[in-house]
């Protein structure tokens, strides 16, 4: 949910709720103010009426007359208590044809001879009428209220939050592999400005971590190489020393090929490192299919020596965008892969169409559990020198291009299935 | 033949040096940026290594002063950076080959010989050892005037081992050769062992025994007996 509907729906929620409860009160208040005002009214009217009938002799008609609104005067023997009441009653209006409400008191007086039970009545609709054009009132101006705060707060939000939306805008397009720094407007409200200034911070550290990194990886390369070419470069001048043993001549040999597993470990680490930093730039068509028949040219003595059936059928010639380096790596690493397990005399069956490649090798089952196939230095046979590292590279190079890599085993078949 | 070793490295620059010389070569050293400058510009070479991270300059200014200077001399870029862009860069300026280290001192040797048949040799071009000869223009071998029938990686293999004579070679360093990249290290040893078994039946047809030999558990030597 945004944030300015998220702030809007409880503005809303908290006013409408403020409002109705504040409406009730008015609403009460009001009508207990005109009810006293009745109320007051009938009491003047009570000791006007009293007063009267205590100097009148006789003619209680004629006070009946002269007392204004609804009035009825019966005699009575006894005072039922209370002595004064007040009552609310509805009685028929004949002008108006409906019945209206009235406020009544009831009272006792006498003359001095005669004792009378009085009822006044007064009509309620004036004050009613007065409340529901206060109500409507109030109402509407709540409500003009509402709509000019609601906009209000949505223009000012806008002003207020835009440095807000500015930072979030520039992170979102925040690239780390760019070296341009991250340059955020000047905020003139204080909590904003102390927001930009700490990400300034953050993402040119992150940026500078990034670059170092790149930096690191490329330099280590260039370090452990050297010496390690000395070292192999040692070992093949002791090679061709004439008066070796076999036995000296056998260590050497072992130093000389651990040195080149090495070398070629650490260039499949670098390589590794590179494709996470997105150091592959050089982004170009490749058609598959030419890349596929071109390297399986390459490897073709290799599959002859193994006695080894290669199917190729291509359904479809599919385009991708990718590294040119990283698209050979790739496939390079699928066919080896499919080479290097399999077993004598085995098969190897590519498919290309427009939306997949899949390469099936005979092979025996996996003594690691699939999840693990892709991670580094997982070697699904016992052949120590293999580097176990081909797969993971695969796998990151689909990663980085949103290539879905799948794997399957059936019936003696290793099944890579790579959806583009 | 005469070169030069432009490497700071100097352990790894006599390695080079010595492996070369048992050729009978003539090789300089150049340890840094100034000196290989005053030596490319005061004396002819066939060949020059060039490694490109010098602690006073780029071995790319040497190789652009060679191009510029017009010397006929091969030039080889070894350097432990091994990305696309670097070798297109080193080969645009003029370099003929590209070497990234760790490299072996044999794939070494036999570059440096194929460029100096590039470049020296116009016209008929032949290289011999004992009764094989080797015709690099026409990728043909004869073995006293008869055509020897190899495929193309038993060819590669055997001018390897011609460049490398006297000197062993290992499993390693012939599959590097061979395939690069393609090979897995775990199943060299089968590749060259299936290769250098059908060349040497090739050349025990043709009467030619014992030029291959086995170190045992390592890798082969070439020799002319």
């Amino acid at each position: 949910m945004k944030l300015l509907t998220k702030t809007t729906l409880y503005f809303i929620t908290v006013s409408l709720f403020v409002f109705f409860i504040g409406g009730i009160g008015i609403y009460q208040l009001i009508k207990k103010l005109e009810n006293d005002k009745v109320n007051q009214e009938l009491i003047g009217q009570m000791y006007k009426l009293s007063h009267d009938l205590s100097r009148t002799k006789s003619d209680l008609q004629k006070i009946a007359i002269i007392s204004s609104g609804l009035i009825s005067i019966t005699h009575v023997h006894t005072v039922i208590q209370p002595f004064v009441q007040f009552k609310d009653t509805l009685m028929f209006d004949k002008v108006q044809n409906q019945y209206v409400s009235y406020r009544g008191l009831t009272f006792y007086a006498d003359n001095n001879k005669l004792l009378y039970k009085i009822d006044i009545y007064k009509s309620l609709t004036e004050s009613n009428y007065l409340i529901e054009q206060i109500a409507m009132m109030v109402t509407i101006m709540v409500l003009f209220f509402l709509l000019t705060v609601y906009f209000l707060y949505r223009y000012f939000f806008r002003q207020i939050w835009s440095d807000f939306f500015i930072t979030i805008d520039k992170i979102n397009r925040f690239d780390i592999s760019s070296p341009e720094k991250l340059d955020f407007p000047e905020s003139m409200i204080i909590e904003f400005h102390q927001l930009n200034k700490g990400l300034k911070l953050m993402t040119e550290r992150i940026i500078n971590d990034f670059q170092g990194l790149k930096e690191f990886v490329g330099n280590l390369s260039h370090e452990i190489q050297t010496p390690l070419a000395i070292i192999k470069s040692k070992t093949e001048l002791l090679l061709q020393k004439e008066d070796l043993s076999e036995h000296k001549l056998q260590l050497t040999g072992e130093i000389h090929s651990e040195t080149l597993r090495l070398s070629k470990l650490i260039k499949a680490l670098t390589l590794l490192t590179k494709i996470d930093n997105k150091q592959f730039i050089h982004e170009e068509n490749i058609n598959l299919k030419d890349l596929i028949i071109f390297h399986i040219k390459g490897f073709e003595d290799i599959i002859e020596i193994k006695e080894i059936k290669i199917r190729t059928e291509i359904l479809s010639e599919p385009v991708i965008k990718m590294d040119t380096e990283l698209a050979n790596i790739l496939i390079v690493n699928l066919i080896k892969n499919a080479i290097g397990h399999n077993i004598k005399k085995g098969e190897i069956d590519i498919e290309l169409s427009k939306e997949s490649l899949i390469i099936k090798n005979s092979g025996q089952a996996l003594n690691i559990s699939p999840e693990k196939l892709f991670n580094r230095f997982s070697k699904a046979n016992l052949k120590s020198e293999s580097l176990g590292i081909g797969l993971s590279i695969v796998k990151k190079i689909c990663d980085s291009y949103d290539i879905d890599i799948k794997y399957f085993y059936d019936d003696g078949f290793h099944e890579l299935i790579l959806i583009f | 033949m005469k070169l030069l070793i432009i490497e700071d490295e100097i352990s790894l620059a006599n390695s080079i040096i010595s492996f070369l010389k048992m050729d009978g070569h003539i090789c300089e050293q150049a340890t840094n940026y100034k000196t290989a400058l005053e030596k490319i510009n005061l004396y002819q070479y066939d060949c020059a290594l060039v490694d490109i991270n010098l602690p006073d300059g780029s071995g790319l200014d040497i190789i652009r002063q060679l191009k510029v200077a017009n010397k006929p001399t091969g030039i080889i870029i070894i350097s432990a950076r091994d990305t696309v862009d670097d070798r297109i860069k080193g080969l645009e300026i003029g370099a003929d080959d590209y070497l990234v280290k760790p490299f072996d001192l044999a794939e070494l040797n036999a570059r440096i010989k194929s460029l100096n048949r590039r470049i020296n040799f116009s016209g008929s071009n032949m290289i011999e050892a004992g009764k094989i000869s080797i015709y690099p223009d026409e990728l043909q071998v004869k073995i006293e005037g008869d055509v020897l029938d190899l495929t193309k990686k038993e060819y590669d293999l055997l001018l390897f081992f011609v460049s490398n004579t006297n000197r062993v070679v290992t499993k390693e360093t012939i599959a590097e050769h061979l395939w690069g990249d393609y090979i897995d290290m775990a199943d060299s040893y089968d590749f060259v062992y299936a290769h250098i078994k059908n060349l040497r039946k090739k050349l025990q047809e043709k009467g030619i025994e014992n030029y291959i030999h086995t170190i045992y558990g390592l890798g082969y030597k070439f020799q002319v007996l």
